[in-house]
């Protein structure tokens, strides 16, 4: 189903055409998991099943209609040969896959060289079920980090914890360390997976595409302590005085909503002093540090060693 | 009512592909069920129900049945056209299509992501995941933009949006759009804009307002050829020059990504470093403070050396 035939009224009838190969294919499957499986309700699935069992071929006595049983909580379907392959895939579908298999293609030939091969080919199958050009209109470039997050999810799911190399952006420096992960959290733009941290026994996130290695999976069932929320970091208030490049201060900074004009004075916060020192700094001048003013002096003190450096 | 349309229309199909030869519509309303009323309402039945059919994609052939009744066209539908074929596919192809799908849980194309995986699934061939131990992709892309805009590019339709400048201002623009990638974590648009009539790149996540499609009237031609991870590469982020540095040792993790270590002391590491853009690479150069010196392009080191300046003169 595409998006575009959602609102049309046009996605009752193709999701009867799809409901028989998939039961044909799945006899027995319990009528809350088939639900699940179409993302609709159980008493809007079971209507669906009473119109199938009004279908079939031409004369529609009992040798004709498909045979359907679902009252017992299980659906099974037999005498549906007519339907039973499912229906092409639209060209929403196959630009959907052709992305999907994109994104893993680089973590494969990291990981699974053997399978990269195997993924051309399918994009190309894919790719000749549709007249159109998508695939070079529309791509999915640069590492997904499947295979980080692929070894994360595990360590999720078993209660594991897992070494990463990390890159801190706020110290720029990259350290290891034993994580036990939790979940994954998408915010900003970015994929980050939140964890408790063994290096500095508290819970932190960390962005997933500042993940350089993942090591394997150390240990599980460890007891970690409750979450808290009351993190002892405390953000630190800052005043700039912007000249230009008023978005990029809005996007580094992750200024709340946007700003809908832009002042000349923008309040932010930052939980590192160092990272913020070095973001103004990238600015050039064209953002300058209003207060706080120790943090105003350290700026300015390493603007002045920074051009020692080019004195010798 | 809605029901017995839906029947009507399952029987219709089933009909069709069943047949072995085209059946004209009088032998439809004769066998099969729901076509009922006066023989103007069965025809308009009828269209409609062919107009359905054929808006989710399922393809009706016709042809004249006798060449002596061409008033009389038959109907059927082509099971080979009806039907998925992807040809033999192995437990480990269904495994990384299911994955490919997977990716977009919660994301742009979800809803088609979905499907497509019901029908890989409706296959009845066993994934074998076994192959592919550890992968979980995941596309990230949320804007509820993404999906008009393949849409529009696909369909070569016009569209318009408010973009946010550098300046934070809000643009009306009206562009063709030619391709949509990703890059680095972000997803761009490239387009021809009408009023600045030349090409231009946009973030998606910078265009704030839902992006309207102009009437299909508003056709456009567009290069077959364009390919936009290529047009991105070339235009944003294809390293076209070198420049040298001296990197503190145990800093600048994000520079030596693209950087070349040709000797050290024991303080710096003397680099090669290869950038795209020279503006962003000079805001990077200053990011890092004192913890990284450019000794050329001379360009380079004399813009970094002056804004460092600007920033002691914005401090004092």
């Amino acid at each position: 189903m595409s998006n575009a035939n959602q609102s049309s009224g046009l996605e009752k009838i193709e999701r009867l055409l799809d409901l028989v190969p998939y039961v044909a294919t799945h006899q027995g499957i319990a009528l809350e998991e088939l639900a699940k499986e179409f993302s609709i309700s159980t008493s809007q699935l079971t209507e669906d099943l009473t119109t199938l069992w009004m279908c079939g071929l031409p004369g529609y006595t009992p040798l004709e209609l498909m045979d359907l049983s679902f009252d017992n909580g299980f659906v099974s379907i037999s005498n549906a040969e007519t339907l039973a392959r499912p229906r092409i895939l639209d060209r929403d579908e196959v630009l959907a896959l052709i992305l999907g298999l994109e994104t893993l293609q680089e973590d494969a030939s990291r990981n699974h060289g053997e399978q990269v091969e195997t993924i051309s080919k399918l994009v190309a199958k894919l790719i000749g079920l549709i007249d159109s050009n998508v695939e070079r209109t529309v791509q999915a470039g640069t590492s997904a980090l499947s295979n980080e997050r692929g070894i994360l999810q595990k360590a999720i799911a078993n209660g594991g914890a897992a070494e990463i190399t990390y890159h801190s952006i706020s110290r720029d420096e990259v350290t290891k360390r034993v994580i036990h992960p939790t979940e994954f959290i998408f915010a900003n733009e970015h994929e980050y997976v939140s964890a408790f941290c063994d290096l500095t026994q508290s819970y932190r996130t960390f962005r997933l595409d500042r993940i350089m290695q993942v090591g394997s999976i150390v240990s599980g069932d460890t007891i970690l302590p409750k979450s808290d929320s009351t993190s002892s970091d405390e953000k630190i208030p800052m005043t700039l005085k912007v000249h230009s490049r008023f978005r990029d201060v809005v996007e580094r900074f992750n200024v709340d909503g946007g700003l809908l004009i832009a002042p000349e004075f923008v309040e932010v916060e930052s939980f590192s002093a160092d990272w913020a020192t070095r973001e103004i700094m990238g600015f050039g001048g064209q953002v300058g540090l209003v207060s706080p003013q120790e943090l105003r002096t350290s700026l300015r003190d390493r603007a002045l060693r920074a051009l020692k450096g080019y004195q010798a | 009512m809605a029901s017995r349309k839906n029947e009507r229309l399952v029987n219709l199909t089933i009909a069709l592909l069943a047949t072995k030869r085209f059946l004209t519509k009088s032998e439809i309303f004769r066998t099969i069920d729901g076509y009922e009323g006066t023989s103007e309402s069965k025809e308009r039945m009828f269209e409609r129900d062919k107009d359905d059919l054929r808006r989710i994609g399922i393809s009706i052939d016709v042809q004249g049945v006798d060449p002596g009744f061409e008033d009389e066209p038959g109907y059927r539908i082509h099971p080979e056209r009806y039907s998925l074929n992807l040809g033999e596919l192995s437990g480990t192809e269904v495994a990384l299509l299911s994955l490919a799908a997977e990716a977009w849980r919660g994301a742009a194309l979800g809803v088609p992501a979905q499907s497509a995986l019901v029908k890989l699934r409706s296959l009845g061939i066993d994934s074998d995941f076994d192959a592919i131990p550890n992968l979980s992709p995941r596309l990230n892309v949320q804007s509820p933009n993404f999906y008009p805009l393949t849409r529009a590019i696909a369909d070569h339709i016009a569209v318009n949006f408010t973009y946010l400048s550098s300046e934070l201002t809000e643009e009306l623009r009206h562009v063709h759009p030619y391709g949509l990638g990703s890059r680095h974590g972000h997803w761009y648009l490239v387009a021809y804009d009408t009023d600045r009539t030349d090409i231009r790149t946009f973030r998606l996540d910078r265009i704030v307002s839902q992006v309207e499609l102009v009437s299909k009237e508003d056709f456009f031609e567009s290069d077959p050829n364009f390919n936009v991870l290529e047009y991105l590469d070339s235009t944003l982020f294809e390293n076209q020059a070198v420049a040298q540095v001296s990197i503190r040792l145990g800093r600048g993790h994000g520079l030596r990504r693209n950087a070349t270590v040709i000797s050290s002391d024991d303080e710096y590491d003397l680099c090669e470093v290869s950038y795209s853009n020279p503006s962003h690479f000079t805001d990077y150069i200053l990011w890092h403070a004192d913890d990284v010196i450019v000794h050329g392009p001379e360009e380079v080191r004399a813009e970094v050396v002056k804004r460092l300046q600007s920033l002691v003169v914005a401090h004092e």
